[in-house]
């Protein structure tokens, strides 16, 4: 079946003022500014390809939120097996063309406690500071899911070092430069200067 | 700020939580829409062929689509000169009985009370004229398409089409008609729609073996704030014996679906708008269930599709089938529902006609 093509229907009008939220977002559900990067471009187009169905929406961009939150659940389904290996992969220098996302209380490593629905919805409710509704509404699931996934994700937390003992240092993950699209996946765990 | 913090240790967590992103700091690359939109085109091809197709049969016939189109280069010079779509052949010898009177409730789920049927729209079938025809061939059609059934109701057309290298469905969806009017000509803007199906997975030109068959379901929606439009659809075939077709939702809300009397082809969609954004989710959500009678008002069968979840098109083909007998129009015990796309109950002493 074909679609009609032409200009962008407003997409880019739409969605420039917001790419940076949703950059942010994606950065909160993957915990890497690459692969937020990727995360982002790969909503923007699933919500391209549909736009003139979804631009008659009130909020388009909540759309694209759950298109994001879907596409990252197949992003965890779909990860392949990490291989450790002795020497990090190198990684790129720093360039405009990249995403970059400047963490300073290390919530990305506190977050990667939690699974990935979990996560969602602790991000959606805390960080984004959605309702319990909008929250469910976002997620297709009930108000009661929200609130018990909500509890336990904040349950787990509290233990995490940065919340528990807010003196200590930050995560040492806590400034994310821009990466390399081939050496976004962490092989290896990092190892300390001597 | 969503929430202040009273002491609780959750409340802790919960504004160091929005504490820390807060201190996010994103830089935004400069060309991330523009790629995004570069990527679009290799998006809608990965997504016809997602909807329906399973990954293996997909490279079968990406391969095979390769081969013959480039063949028909080769022999026939430029690919554009397609045929207009034709009508189905369908089954001269079919002969149905008169329907019988529409029933105000059905069967519900077992153990509840029977569902109260309140009718939502007056589908109609329709003889495209060639100008329509030339426009749907231009739209949506799938290779030496073959049309089956084209429906006219209150939100626009329908059509289901089927070709050697698989269906489709095309669409449009305007506003409502306020007074539904049998007469009108369909407007054909932005009409479009998905490929159901490839290959010959479904042959339409015979008739099925069971009194009704889903071949594909699904839900999709549009609207704006206050104003939600709930869409489930199911295209799918009735056998010769089945002279009367209704679709309804648990809510009662339900159409008439007209079939194609040769080939029993069907196309049918509920829409239900709503103000209210939480019932619309639920209803596209809810299942979709047919129910087909005889010419003496008896239930042959009933096939519910159920949602597809986070897919737009699911059912791509039925199930093996579960006998369970059903009762007559004139009585109506419980009867435990079908469940699945496609997944028909057949009926204890199957009715001729």
């Amino acid at each position: 079946m074909r679609t009609g093509e032409g200009d962008d229907g407003g997409f880019t009008a739409y969605f420039t003022p917001r790419a940076g939220e949703l950059l942010r977002f994606a950065y909160l559900l993957t915990g890497d500014a690459g692969e937020a990067e990727d995360l982002t471009q790969t909503t923007l187009t699933r919500v391209f390809v549909v736009w003139p169905r979804v631009r008659g929406h009130d909020r388009p961009d909540a759309y694209a939120r759950r298109v994001m939150v879907n596409a990252n659940t197949h992003r965890f389904r779909r990860r392949v097996r990490h291989v450790l290996v002795d020497v990090p992969p190198e990684r790129a220098e720093p360039s405009a063309q990249l995403a970059a996302v400047e963490d300073r209380a290390g919530l990305a490593a506190a977050l990667a406690m939690l699974p990935s629905r979990q996560r969602a919805v602790v991000v959606l409710r805390y960080c984004e500071d959605l309702s319990e509704a909008a929250v469910a509404a976002l997620l297709r699931c009930s108000v009661g899911t929200v609130k018990s996934q909500a509890a336990k994700g904040l349950a787990k937390l509290r233990i995490h070092p940065a919340i528990a003992d807010p003196a200590a240092p930050p995560a040492p993950s806590q400034v994310r430069p821009p990466v390399g699209r081939r050496d976004r996946t962490p092989l290896a765990p990092r190892k300390e200067a001597p | 700020m969503n929430g202040t913090s009273s002491g609780s240790p959750d409340d802790a967590v919960a504004d160091w939580l929005r504490a820390a992103a807060g201190q996010l700091d994103v830089r935004t690359p400069a060309e991330l829409l523009t790629v995004a939109r570069a990527a679009a085109p290799a998006a809608r091809r990965r997504r016809r062929l997602a909807i329906a197709v399973p990954a293996g049969v997909a490279v079968l016939a990406a391969v095979l689509a390769t081969v013959v189109i480039g063949a028909g280069v080769l022999v026939g010079g430029q690919g554009d000169g397609r045929t207009t779509i034709l009508p189905a052949a369908g089954f001269p010898t079919v002969v149905r009985g008169a329907a019988p009177a529409v029933p105000s409730e059905v069967p519900a789920a077992a153990g509840g009370p029977p569902l109260h049927l309140h009718y939502v729209d007056t589908p109609r079938l329709l003889t495209l004229t060639d100008a329509q025809r030339r426009e749907v061939d231009a739209r949506c059609a799938p290779q030496a398409p073959r049309l089956f059934v084209a429906v006219a109701d209150r939100w626009g057309l329908q059509v289901l089409l089927a070709g050697e290298d698989g269906g489709g469905m095309c669409r449009t969806v305007n506003g409502p008609a306020a007074v539904p009017d049998l007469t009108a000509v369909p407007d054909l803007t932005g009409i479009n729609g998905p490929i159901l199906w490839s290959g010959g997975r479904h042959d339409l030109t015979k008739p099925p073996t069971r009194p009704v068959e889903v071949v594909s379901s699904g839900d999709d929606g549009s609207g704006r704030l206050g104003e939600w439009n709930a869409r489930r659809w199911a295209v799918g075939q009735v056998s010769p014996q089945v002279a009367l077709l209704v679709a309804a939702l648990p809510t009662g809300d339900a159409v008439v679906v007209p079939f194609e009397p040769s080939t029993g082809a069907f196309i049918t969609r509920i829409q239900v708008t709503t103000p209210d954004l939480a019932r619309y989710q639920a209803l596209g959500q809810m299942p979709l269930t047919l129910y087909a009678y005889n010419f003496a008002g008896t239930l042959l069968a009933r096939s519910t599709a159920t949602p597809c979840g986070q897919v737009p098109v699911c059912g791509t083909g039925p199930a093996a089938p579960t006998a369970v007998p059903l009762p007559s129009l004139s009585s109506w015990p419980p009867v435990a529902p079908s469940s699945g796309t496609g997944s028909p109950v057949a009926p204890a002493t199957p009715a001729t006609g």
